[in-house]
């Protein structure tokens, strides 16, 4: 049996029949076509699937598909493109604070979610905002660099 | 891989109550589904329907109603954690709720989901506990109040029938004068569930300088969540000094050990426990100013 | 034109990666293709009776069930002992050794069929512990014996060495199983190009030895086969061995269509390799003075059911014994055991960083006996140009270990960090310095990498390459030595890399070797570009060849200086491709395989940690506070991603040392395997030692593997410097650090004093 659905993804309502067994993972990486988001554990320990349901950071791999009927999903692919780059997108190509940028996309939306929120972060914000994802490669420095200097930025 | 069901999101607690009783055997509740999808997609368990229960008006409100806080069952961490109600009148409960898991989880997860699932490590439940904290729960036959240490019957087991639903938990406001503590062992700063945690509420006789009230509650030590009423027993009425403390800590890890059993972990956590229980207890002390 | 080396450009591949459209293995498009699924094994040694699939066919969505049988080649792999199967044919080793493989329509088809698969065994008693695989009548793992692999370094006299000692200490060292904990579980997909290849596209970290194993295992010729690294989600050495290649080709061979792969983390984390734990007895004896004269150490190392990097362990792991240090008397001995354990393979550092807790905790405990200053110590003994390595090998070049340890000393002078917290009486604070040595590419054995480099004659720029950039970024830096080398700007220089129907094989992506060695081979490839360039210039200007040369992209004419041609011009008028091909290898020698003498590596990096704790002396929970890293790494082509490296390395270092600890049969997921998160990191103050070694590329060695080594020394002396007791065993957890507390209050505390002569 399949459920329909009604969502705001990106910002443009959609409709989109699913069987309610599927996660919101699964429904935007193999029906959605958006495979930005990423599956590292399916059991909500790595945030990888991090997407933001009506601007929350949620982990899209826990999220079952009914659960979002009338919200507003952002992922990845909503956040910026080549030619209109997201703050954060850009600050984290600038502090080389992507390596094997398999965490990235869901760092960037528990970043962006941060931000939203709270225009001046202090570190310890940022970390704590950042503390459900698993990064193995950059041991964070750089990532926790590149969020805080938005914030110098929108400061100056 | 998650198996197939189908899933109803009922706007009412009849409704929701009425489809459960309907439904029979195989069928799920599910609130924010942290530890639900899980067990889904490990294969422990495979029901034929879920019910959503998280678009219930009455499951997702925490208020204060006649000196009491209630909390409904689909409140989210995060908003406990936030919530300015519960910092003011049951600060141990926010406190641990802002120490589960991530910033995901915590948005996700509800306290309902944390307490039907019973999980000897859950971080609510030790401040729960503390708080004198009492679910209600309604079915179609009608609705019952149960304390929650009588809602405990072992590590992921409850006294919840199939067909019953825990609308909220409520408790008796902390007034200005009880102290509460809650402090948290874990092997990681995020992302880590509770080595061991220590709840306590307190409350001193200005006048007498003795513990007029005294509730313990540990965590991750014990099959389910539970007081140490002997402890208690042991405070009460007496002046809150070192070596009654020490007394009592080390009381502490007995009520553990005779409760759980001796464990090739009992000499890490036997000191481990006094240690978080004394500083629950001086944490509650220094606050007294 | 800017320069390019010692200069932060945006990483190549960073914007495609912030925008999420960069595909990893299981972001691959595939025509429907059939999901794939293997049958593992519950047993850690049994015997297959049979195998019964007829249940498992008759699901709907099953096409095949493929087991051993259906093999047309080898049915063994591995990187330098082929003994691993890639589907078990009469015997499993593992829990999780493969045994079968589904194809289904569905992912759930193949995953409901694969339960479905019957598999009958009959168990044979298993060996767990290293220890007993050499007891007779034991457990056989492999029928040429348990004992994989044994290296000697020996040098000078170590009796004499010990007996002129002042003082000898002798510990024993335990590391245990680690996981790489990439991010991308393993994924990809398979299918039969447009020339009728076997096609992979996969994560890796070596296409062409991948190349080498599909043909084999499908009894194909190597052009038969194609593989294709796609985005890859960190590697740290666990996807050097085949994990997914075999099985996506194995399907496609048979099949004809489209497959693909997905493993669940649960499945990552239970059929790919591990660190090596090693038993590391270590003794080492001290003049009276602090000069180090004698080291004798005997590892023996858990090696698993196969054998994958096992020789390489046992080998690094003895040649690196001895730490940074000059010491003339020598004797190691390190054997790799095969046990019915989960297989270790190579994972950042090959034994290194095992290795370099046992002596840098040796260097502290010696230091203490002798009351000397442990950086002190280090600076006396610490290896410079000119001094000889326990291998006889002489180093004439770029030695920083001294450098590293001064920059860190400055900053320990500074600051003050032992002792008590006088608000929490029950933190205690310490400091710890941990310093290592790491040399570049393989060991003692030849490690070539090749490249071209070409410019058409339409002014398009190639760089032809077989590295796989894993995320350390080797993309960027490789360009830029392209770019630097050639006088053309980086971004009208196109990379075609990994992928060997297109590139040459360049080695792997492992033992901090591509900057180096790669690199090497790209300027390799640029001076023969240089040359055909001025060639053809001298045809178009009817000038002699020696009386042109090449600057900035440009040949010119030594007489005139107005005379002056594009080297594109020059492609473009003759019509020509210029080209250049490339290799590097780097001046190795053979160790002798009875005393392991001999120069192993052309070159060494460098680096000294010093870590700043505090520990709860009541929870055993230790927090590091900060970490200042110093490294010797020739020169920083992009100072950013060394320093990427580093903060990556400290991070998997402090996991290491405190919280990593992978169970057999316990650790499922990352529920039970915790790698710190961003609430748990130090921070991380990275100092750069640019020593030029004259033989790198700009003066450029490594620092993918060095950056971890030396943290978790660091940190492990540094809590001996807060509780006043060591603690031996890896990881340091609440447990243990709470243990050795306990032990440090106790009245027969004092830790085995040393021999003192």
């Amino acid at each position: 049996m399949e459920v329909t659905l009604k969502f705001i993804l990106n910002g443009k309502p959609i409709e989109v029949k699913v069987p309610p067994h599927w996660t919101l993972l699964r429904l935007l990486r193999e029906k959605l076509g958006l495979t930005g988001t990423k599956e590292g554990c399916g059991i909500g320990e790595c945030g990888a699937c991090t997407v933001l349901v009506d601007g929350i950071p949620l982990h899209s791999c826990l999220l079952l598909a009914p659960k979002i009927e009338g919200k507003s999903v952002e992922t990845v692919e909503g956040l910026g493109g080549r030619d209109s780059l997201h703050a954060l997108q850009k600050s984290f190509v600038d502090h080389g604070a992507v390596q094997c940028g398999f965490c990235t996309p869901g760092i960037l939306m528990s970043a962006k979610a941060l931000l939203d929120g709270n225009l001046h972060p202090s570190k310890e914000e940022v970390k704590e905002a950042i503390s459900g994802h698993l990064c193995r490669c950059t041991g964070y420095q750089q990532i926790i660099e590149a969020i805080e200097a938005i914030n110098k930025d929108v400061r100056e | 891989m998650i198996p197939p069901f189908d899933y109803i999101i009922p706007e009412t607690l009849e409704e929701a109550c009425n489809i459960l009783w309907e439904a029979g055997k195989d069928v799920g509740v599910i609130a924010g589904g942290t530890d639900r999808v899980i067990g889904l997609r490990n294969g422990d368990h495979s029901p034929r329907l879920l019910i959503d229960i998280t678009r219930i008006p009455e499951l997702r409100k925490i208020e204060e109603q006649d000196g009491r806080i209630l909390i409904g069952a689909a409140v989210t961490h995060s908003e406990i954690a936030s919530s300015p109600l519960l910092k003011k009148y049951g600060r141990v409960l926010s406190d641990a709720a802002y120490e589960i898991g991530s910033p995901q989880i915590r948005n996700l997860g509800t306290i309902g989901g944390n307490i039907v699932n019973a999980s000897p490590a859950a971080d609510s439940l030790p401040p729960l506990m503390v708080l004198n904290a009492v679910g209600k729960i309604v079915s179609r036959e009608g609705a019952r109040e149960v304390p929650l240490d009588q809602l405990f019957k072992g590590p992921y087991e409850t006294n919840l029938k199939p067909h019953e639903i825990l609308v909220h938990i409520g408790f008796e406001k902390l007034s200005s004068v009880m102290r509460s503590s809650f402090v948290r062992l874990a092997r990681r700063e995020a992302m880590a569930i509770a080595r061991m945690s220590m709840a306590v509420v307190l409350r001193i006789e200005k006048s007498t300088n003795l513990i007029e009230d005294i509730r313990i509650s540990p965590g991750a030590v014990m099959p389910r969540p539970q007081r140490m009423s002997e402890v208690e027993e042991l405070l009460k009425r007496k002046s809150p000094d070192e070596a009654i403390l020490k007394t009592a800590s080390q009381k502490v890890s007995g009520v553990m050990v005779r409760t759980s059993g001796v464990r090739s972990s009992t000499s890490y956590k036997a000191p481990v426990v006094e240690a978080l229980f004394l500083r629950a207890m001086r944490s509650c002390l220094e606050d007294r100013g | 034109m800017r320069r390019q080396v010692g200069t932060d450009i945006p990483k190549v591949d960073a914007l495609e990666k912030v925008l999420g459209e960069v595909r990893y293995g299981a972001d691959l498009p595939a025509k429907e293709p059939l999901c794939i699924k293997v049958v593992r094994s519950p047993k850690s040694h049994a015997k297959i009776v049979r195998i019964e699939m007829d249940e498992a066919l008759r699901i709907p969505g099953v096409e095949r069930v493929f087991t051993a049988k259906d093999i047309p080649g080898k049915n063994l792999v591995g990187t330098i002992t082929k003994d691993q199967p890639i589907l078990c044919s009469d015997r499993v080793r593992y829990i999780g050794d493969p045994v079968a493989l589904v194809a289904a329509k569905t992912s759930e088809a193949a995953e409901a069929a694969a339960k479905k698969v019957v598999v009958v065994y009959e168990d044979l008693p298993a060996l767990n512990h290293p220890e007993e695989a050499f007891k007779l009548n034991g457990p056989l793992i492999h029928d040429k014996g348990n004992l994989l692999f044994e290296f000697h370094v020996i040098k000078g006299d170590v009796q004499k060495g010990l007996r002129e000692s002042h003082l000898i200490i002798e510990k024993t060292y335990q590391t245990t199983w680690v996981d790489h904990a990439y991010l991308e579980p393993d994924a990809g997909i398979s299918f039969l190009d447009e020339k009728g290849r076997v096609t992979v596209v996969c994560p890796t970290q070596n296409v062409h030895y991948d190349q080498k194993e599909v043909a084999s295992v499908l009894g194909l010729s190597l052009d038969q086969v194609r593989i294709i690294q796609c985005a890859t989600g960190g590697g740290f050495g666990g996807r050097l061995d085949i994990t997914i290649q075999c099985l996506l080709a194995l399907a496609v061979f048979h099949l004809k269509k489209p497959v693909k792969i997905v493993y669940s983390r649960e499945e990552v984390f239970q059929v790919t390799s591990k660190r090596h734990p090693l038993t590391i007895r270590y003794k080492s004896g001290v003049k009276e003075d602090g000069t180090l004269i004698a080291v004798e150490v005997e590892i023996l190392g858990d090696t698993g059911a196969y054998a994958s990097y096992g020789p390489t362990v046992g080998i690094r792991s003895a040649v690196h014994a001895t730490g940074p240090y000059h010491i003339p008397n020598v004797k190691v001995w390190s054997r790799m055991a095969y046990t019915n354990n989960p297989w270790s393979g190579a994972m950042r550092g090959f034994g290194v960083p095992q290795m370099a807790f046992a002596h840098e905790s040796q260097m502290d405990l010696l230091a203490q006996a002798l009351k000397i200053d442990p950086l002190e110590f280090r600076l006396k003994n610490c290896l410079r140009i000119g001094s000889e390595t326990a291998t006889g090998q002489t180093l004439m070049a770029s030695v920083g270990i001294g450098e590293t340890l001064r920059k860190v000393k400055e900053c320990r002078d500074k600051a003050n960090h032992s002792g008590e917290d006088p608000k929490r009486p029950f933190i205690k604070r310490g400091v710890g310095v941990g310093s290592m040595w790491y040399g570049i590419g393989n060991t003692g054995i030849a490690n070539p990498s090749t490249a071209q480099m070409e410019i058409d004659p339409n002014g398009e720029v190639r760089l032809y390459i077989g590295v796989a950039d894993i995320g350390q970024g080797s993309d960027t830096v490789l360009l830029q030595i392209a770019s630097e080398g050639l006088g053309i700007p980086l971004n009208e220089v196109r990379l075609i890399r990994a992928d060997t129907a297109l590139t040459t094989d360049a080695g792997a992506t492992s033992a901090s070797r591509q900057t180096y060695i790669s690199g090497n081979a790209i300027l390799d490839a640029i001076k023969y570009l240089k040359q055909e360039a001025i060639k053809e210039a001298g045809l178009l200007l009817s000038m002699d060849e020696k009386d042109l040369f090449y600057e900035e992209g440009k040949v010119k004419a030594r007489t005139c200086l107005t005379t002056s041609l594009p080297v594109r011009e020059v492609a473009k008028r003759r019509g020509k491709v210029i080209k250049g091909e490339g290799s590097f290898d780097p001046e190795t020698t053979r160790l002798d395989p009875r005393t392991g003498q001999g120069s192993p590596y052309a070159t060494y990096a460098f680096a000294t940690h010093l870590a700043e704790v505090e520990v709860d002396t009541e929870t055993g929970k230790v927090k590091v506070k900060r970490v200042v890293a110093s490294h010797d790494v020739g020169r920083a082509i992009h100072p950013k991603n060394v320093i990427g490296q580093i903060t990556g390395g400290v991070a998997m270092g402090m996991g290491f040392a405190l919280m990593e600890e992978y169970v057999p049969e316990g650790t499922t997921s990352f529920v039970n395997y915790l790698i710190p998160t961003s609430k748990d990191i130090p921070e991380v103050i990275p100092i750069l030692v640019e020593e030029n070694d004259p033989s790198g590329p700009f003066g450029a060695k490594g620092v993918g593997e060095p950056a971890l080594i030396p943290c978790a020394p660091a940190i492990l002396n540094a809590i001996a410097d807060a509780i006043g007791e060591r603690i031996y065993q890896l990881p340091a957890n609440l447990e243990r650090v709470l243990e050795a507390v306990q032990r440090g209050g106790s009245e027969n505390s004092k830790h085995q004093a040393p021999i003192t002569r």
